[in-house]
């Protein structure tokens, strides 16, 4: 049991980090960018 | 020659008059008394099938705002109805079959019963890589379907405003736990990759069916043909399912780069990777299905191999034999063995 919450924490964790970051604007145009528009270019 | 002139002046009459006939339209003609000012028209659809495209010239930079029209009949047809065929057959046939498959065999016992006797099957680093991979699956799974399903299933039930929240944050779901998915493939196909190759053991495993249809339990290593199957699947359908997903994720990134395209747009690069990720996800979920089934109800002490992490040795003799054989040899069995 403490392994599958430690698991699922980390899922969520890394899933968590992916959104800051894609956010971030580092990667401007990705369609997953959905929080904000910051950074988007045309 | 007064005959020749005369006959001169009657060709130019009646030359004349032949041809005030053609030029002249019947009165019905002039006043009609029905107007179909589209019976000659060309159709979009004849338009788009002559032209595939309808493209001009822009001044922006991102030359694909110059198309105006663009192939989509097709990929919207299989979204909308092949993928959801494809998606019902599957899931719903495999549920069937599993449900079918129960009712006939019933769960696979432990034949000889507990032995008290246990050893290590998974370690705890393997166990979180599953779980990992496997939660992140679920809610990919589900938000996955919701894109080909709910539209259909859930707005009548909970109407269009709440699914399209619950639809917004199930792609935000969708999209960003990819990445630990995509992680837990990676790791798992490093680390169970040595004991996944095929061998002779399979193919008389499976000739015996597996000991899962029939009553024989063929010797089988550390992971048996069945498993096999399961481990390929996870790591080329999850595969599969990460490239194309991430080529969704990032359209103007991976579609452009090198001028690389599939057909003859970007667009249809795209269509393309979202085509093979429905299909890929839709059959991974229904071989999941068959995986969770045998893992939980299936069989007798199945789960504890991923939940505790260690096996009762008369399991482990029951389904994995050879490799209880060299785990026994190691030293690798706990507990002492049951008065005589």
């Amino acid at each position: 049991m403490r392994v599958f919450l430690l698991a699922c924490l980390a899922a969520v964790l890394i899933g968590a980090g992916s959104a800051y970051v894609l956010n971030g604007g580092y990667f401007p145009n990705a369609s997953s960018a959905v929080f904000s528009t910051k950074g988007v270019r045309i | 020659m007064p005959t020749s002139a005369s006959l001169r002046v009657f060709v130019a009459a009646l030359m004349l008059a032949v041809a005030a006939a053609f030029t002249v339209p019947p009165a019905t003609a002039q006043q009609p008394t029905q107007v179909n000012p589209t019976a000659q028209s060309v159709k979009e659809k004849e338009l788009l099938k002559e032209l595939q495209r309808i493209q001009g010239r822009s001044t922006l930079p991102d030359t694909r705002t110059a198309v105006l029209e663009q192939p989509g009949r097709d990929w919207r047809q299989f979204q909308q109805v092949t993928l959801r065929w494809i998606g019902a057959i599957a899931i719903l046939g495999m549920l069937g079959l599993l449900v079918l498959f129960y009712l006939i065999r019933g769960m696979v016992k432990i034949e000889n019963g507990r032995s008290g006797r246990t050893l290590v099957r998974f370690s705890a680093f393997e166990r979180f890589v599953h779980w990992m991979t496997a939660a992140s699956f679920v809610v990919l799974a589900l938000s996955g379907l919701n894109i080909t399903f709910g539209k259909e299933l859930l707005t009548p039930l909970i109407g269009p405003v709440a699914f399209a929240e619950w639809s917004q944050w199930a792609k935000y779901a969708h999209n960003y736990l990819s990445f630990p998915f995509t992680l837990g493939v990676v790791l798992m196909f490093l680390m169970w990759l040595a004991w996944n190759f095929p061998s002779a053991a399979d193919f008389r495993w499976l000739a015996q069916g597996g000991g899962i249809v029939g009553s024989k339990h063929p010797p089988a290593k550390r992971f048996n043909a069945g498993q096999k199957v399961i481990y390929w699947v996870v790591v080329l359908g999850g595969g599969a399912a990460a490239i194309t997903g991430y080529l969704l994720m990032f359209p103007f990134y991976a579609t452009a780069v090198g001028g690389y395209t599939v057909g003859t747009t970007d667009i249809a690069a795209v269509q393309l990777a979202q085509m093979v990720h429905g299909i890929v996800g839709l059959l991974f979920i229904a071989i999941m299905l068959a995986h969770i089934y045998i893992g939980t109800v299936g069989m007798q002490g199945a789960f504890e191999a991923m939940g505790r992490g260690e096996v009762d040795v008369n399991w482990a003799r029951q389904h994995h034999s050879l490799w209880l054989e060299k785990e026994a040899q190691k030293g690798h069995v706990r507990g002492s063995a049951p008065a005589e």
